[in-house]
């Protein structure tokens, strides 16, 4: 009687916590390096980014009637494991850095002296864990997790609004269009759970073009929410402050609670869980469908998560333990590159392959048939 | 072989063998009369059949006419006697199953059958007031024993015949008597057969509680929640059928199990239906934070005292930092201590008679938290904390075992990682909650996934008049896998 699809909006709930996860690390306010107009600009036009470069992803799985991997597969045939292998280094790398982001921070500002690795190590556990739950179970979860996050957002807006300073928001500038052009590239760069929605999509029931429609807007508006919060509020410090967004929340002040950051740490902790265990499932299932039939029979499919949890807590430990890694790491994922790979150069290259062959005529009258 | 079971018509050899299959049990009676020339056996268990009755409906009748023969006597006992069920037996087996519930066999010498008469009439406890449901206002009754005595008070309330009861035996050395209770045109015929399914899987020697079969209904992944609600009100067990559960009643227990389940009826009450909307939602509200606080309090006093004292204001971390200052344990410690000392006068409260069980609640509580914190071992704040939560959790009985459970798990994770630890294991307890599947509906329904029609009896109790315009069948929740019906 059980089912493994999920519903759109809670597609869209999963992924909007995901991307949320970056609102604590500086990734989201300071892309742009100008606190004003050009970010709260820079947002809508990296959302049209994203919905652009990922037409060509939609198009395949649409045509296909497939999944990315199982389209990249019967597209290209065996050439098509490219695919799913580019998929799961990227997305291994991505996890690693969520990891290493959220343990780096705990052992900086919440907790100063303690092990950065237990942090990790515990969170991959309990993600592995989750995991073997399922997805059902992690997107009802993201949507109680969702209000909680609504409530802490607000709980800090409230705090924050009587040191909220209009000024703070500088106005355009004369080279501001490159600005706001780079700053949403930047931000589409950092956007990986747009990928995620196009390699979930098989497993949502239904309206899947609204869903990411509302996906987008919804991130939108976080971000922008987000983003001028942090800069009417700290002005210029948002721009040297490691944690732009921590440090709101620990100047938010509501009744006899001096401060939210406990709140919004705890908030975050489980945003990131969430992330973590989404990467490592979708990771799982990717590598699943292109795992020879013979390691299969043999049950060897078994090690796969174990695999890439260990993996990512590696990526994450070396991180953490040299920082010019660290920032190599961020800079390269950074560059939007490797989502411009996969959302949009592949899934080109699957179209012309799968036109060629005159695979999607075929399909095309199979069904009609 | 078959022909060995079959009653033969020789009065003698009927009872020998009747005795020799019971392998000569003590509380078998045989008592043989004869009436016209005609021998005839009465076969019973002793204390199990109401000899009143039978004096009055069977023997006087019986001994005040003629009867040329056997078949004779069986034909007027069908057409005449005024008992339960009258049935035709033929084989040893069912003879002994039925005798051993109550009912009396009637074996003629001459005849190859036996006529068994349902003439109950053991003693049992009376119809009471519930104890783990206690009510306000509405119904006083709670199920008893006696299977016909509970289907008898759920009848009571659903008089149109729209509820179905299906009987069942399980167990089997038992044979323990079951009922199945729904109601055909709102119960998912899906669910029906997987709870069937899941019944006839049961291979239990004995089932002496409805405890016995939860497990079978359950699904296999290991949870803390139970999949299955348990029910001692028939008033309840009605209203959970017309939504299209199952409620399953076991002949000896007093209470029903009503499956599917879900997360959000442990924070209803029958209670709640009987009051103003308004303070019903006021009172949901409050169980819902109580629960809350029942399983994070001590542990994130515990994380915040310990790892993140700057969150707390000045005045009330001075108080707690004096407090603490005098006592020789830390914060996490300190809480298991109380805690585990809690749980033991908890559970010898509840085993002891009632005056010796007051008795250590008062010495408990009084003496033993006082003189703890008197003698510094435990601070003051602690004692307040762990009184908050230990109220907080009797507010929903239901959910007693996870929140005890799940309590430790918090207090020692706040103690050891503070926020961190308790965030991510509460994050993994919301996943781990989130993926149960009730019979194919979503534990976390209509929360998540969220259906807006239902939350008018979930966070929030709307009027009667608005609830009476449309009944939610369980089906019907957004996410469950059962097919949907039409609402009525």
């Amino acid at each position: 009687m059980k089912t493994a699809q999920i519903s759109g909006a809670q597609l869209v709930l999963l992924l909007f916590l995901c991307r949320s996860f970056n609102m604590l690390t500086a990734d989201m306010h300071n892309v742009t390096g100008h606190y004003g107009m050009e970010q709260l600009l820079a947002i809508p036009l990296s959302l049209l980014l994203q919905a652009l470069i990922a037409l060509p992803a939609f198009l395949l799985m649409k045509k296909s009637n497939r999944g990315m991997t199982e389209s990249a597969l019967w597209t290209a045939g065996k050439t098509g494991v490219i695919f799913p292998m580019i998929s799961c280094v990227y997305l291994v790398t991505v996890t690693g850095i969520t990891i290493f982001n959220l343990a780096s921070f705990l052992a900086n500002a919440i907790y100063p002296g303690s092990s950065a690795l237990f942090f990790a190590i515990a969170l991959t556990a309990a993600a592995m864990f989750a995991v073997y739950l399922g997805l059902e179970g992690l997107s009802r979860a993201a949507v109680i997790v969702f209000f909680f996050f609504l409530i802490s957002l607000f709980l800090t807006t409230v705090g924050v609004s009587e040191r909220i300073q209009l000024l703070n928001i500088r106005p355009l500038e004369q080279d501001s269009l490159s600005v706001i052009i780079e700053g949403a590239w930047k931000i589409f760069a950092r956007s990986s759970t747009v990928y995620l929605f196009v390699l979930l999509v098989p497993y949502v029931k239904e309206k899947k073009g609204k869903s990411f429609i509302w996906y987008l807007i919804a991130v939108g508006i976080m971000m922008e929410v987000v983003s001028f919060l942090v800069t009417a509020v700290l002005g210029e410090l948002g721009v040297t402050e490691a944690y732009p967004f921590f440090m709101l929340t620990t100047i938010a002040q509501i009744s006899i609670f001096q401060r939210m950051d406990a709140l919004h740490v705890s908030i975050w902790v489980m945003v990131c869980f969430l992330r973590v265990t989404l990467f490592l499932w979708v990771m799982s299932r990717q590598l699943h469908a292109v795992l020879p039939v013979r390691m299969r029979e043999n049950g060897r499919e078994r090690w796969i998560l174990p695999f890439l949890s260990i993996l990512s807590v590696i990526l994450a430990a070396i991180m953490l333990g040299n920082r010019k890694t660290a920032d190599f790491m961020l800079n390269s994922i950074s560059t939007g590159i490797a989502d411009l790979v996969l959302m949009a150069v592949l899934p080109s290259a699957f179209l012309l392959v799968g036109a060629l062959r005159g695979l999607f005529e075929h399909q095309k009258k199979e069904e009609s048939l | 072989m078959e022909k060995e079971n079959r009653v033969t018509g020789d009065l003698s050899t009927d009872l020998v063998r009747l005795r020799e299959i019971s392998h000569n049990t003590a509380d078998l009676i045989t008592r043989p009369i004869t009436i016209c020339g005609i021998r005839l056996s009465f076969v019973m268990t002793e204390g199990m059949v109401d000899l009143n009755k039978l004096d009055q409906a069977l023997i006087r009748p019986l001994l005040s006419r003629n009867f040329e023969n056997g078949e004779e006597i069986f034909s007027w006992m069908e057409q005449t006697t005024v008992v339960g069920d009258v049935k035709d037996v033929f084989e040893y087996g069912q003879i002994l199953s039925l005798v051993m519930t109550g009912f009396l066999a009637i074996l003629v010498d001459g005849v190859p059958r036996s006529l068994v008469l349902g003439v109950q009439g053991y003693p049992y406890r009376s119809i009471s007031e519930p104890n783990s449901e206690v009510n306000e206002k509405g119904s006083r009754e709670s199920f008893t024993e006696p299977l016909k005595i509970n289907l008898t008070m759920v009848r009571r309330r659903m008089r149109s015949g729209s509820a179905c009861f299906e009987t069942f035996e399980v167990g089997s050395e038992s044979r323990t008597l079951g009922c199945m209770i729904y109601k055909p045109e709102a119960v998912s015929p899906e669910l029906l057969r997987e709870v069937r399914r899941r019944l006839n899987q049961i291979n239990l020697k004995v089932v002496l509680d409805t405890g016995y079969l939860q497990p079978f209904l359950e699904g296999k992944s290991f949870t803390l929640f139970s999949e299955v609600g348990m029910s001692e009100r028939p008033d309840t067990v009605c209203a959970k059928v017309l939504e299209g559960r199952i409620a399953i009643l076991l002949d000896g227990t007093p209470f029903a199990l009503i499956a599917p389940y879900l997360f959000s009826e442990n924070f209803q009450s029958f209670d709640d239906y009987c009051r103003k909307p308004y303070f019903a939602t006021f009172i949901r509200l409050l169980k819902y934070i109580s629960f809350f606080i029942s399983i994070f309090l001590p542990g994130a006093y515990v994380a915040i005292a310990t790892f993140h004292p700057a969150v707390l204001p000045h005045a009330l971390l001075f108080n707690i930092a004096s407090a603490e200052e005098t006592t020789p344990f830390p914060l996490v410690f300190e809480a298991l201590i109380i805690h585990f000392l809690y749980e033991i006068m908890r559970e010898a409260g509840l085993r002891l008679p009632r005056p010796v069980g007051h008795a250590v609640s008062i010495v408990g509580a009084l003496v033993i938290g006082d003189a703890a914190v008197t003698a510094g071992i435990i601070g003051a704040p602690m004692v307040m904390v762990v009184a908050l939560t230990a109220i907080s959790s009797f507010v929903v009985p239901s959910l007693y075992e996870p929140v005890m459970v799940l309590r430790f798990i918090f207090i020692i994770l706040g103690g050891t990682t503070g926020i961190y630890g308790m965030a991510l294991a509460g994050a993994l307890l919301l996943c781990s909650i989130c993926q149960i599947n009730s019979l194919g509906v979503p534990y976390t329904a209509p929360i998540s996934p969220f259906t807006l029609s239902a939350m008018r009896d979930i966070l929030f109790r709307a009027g009667w008049r608005r609830m009476a315009g449309k009944s939610i069948k369980i089906q019907n929740l957004w996410g469950s896998d059962l097919t949907r019906r039409k609402e009525k």
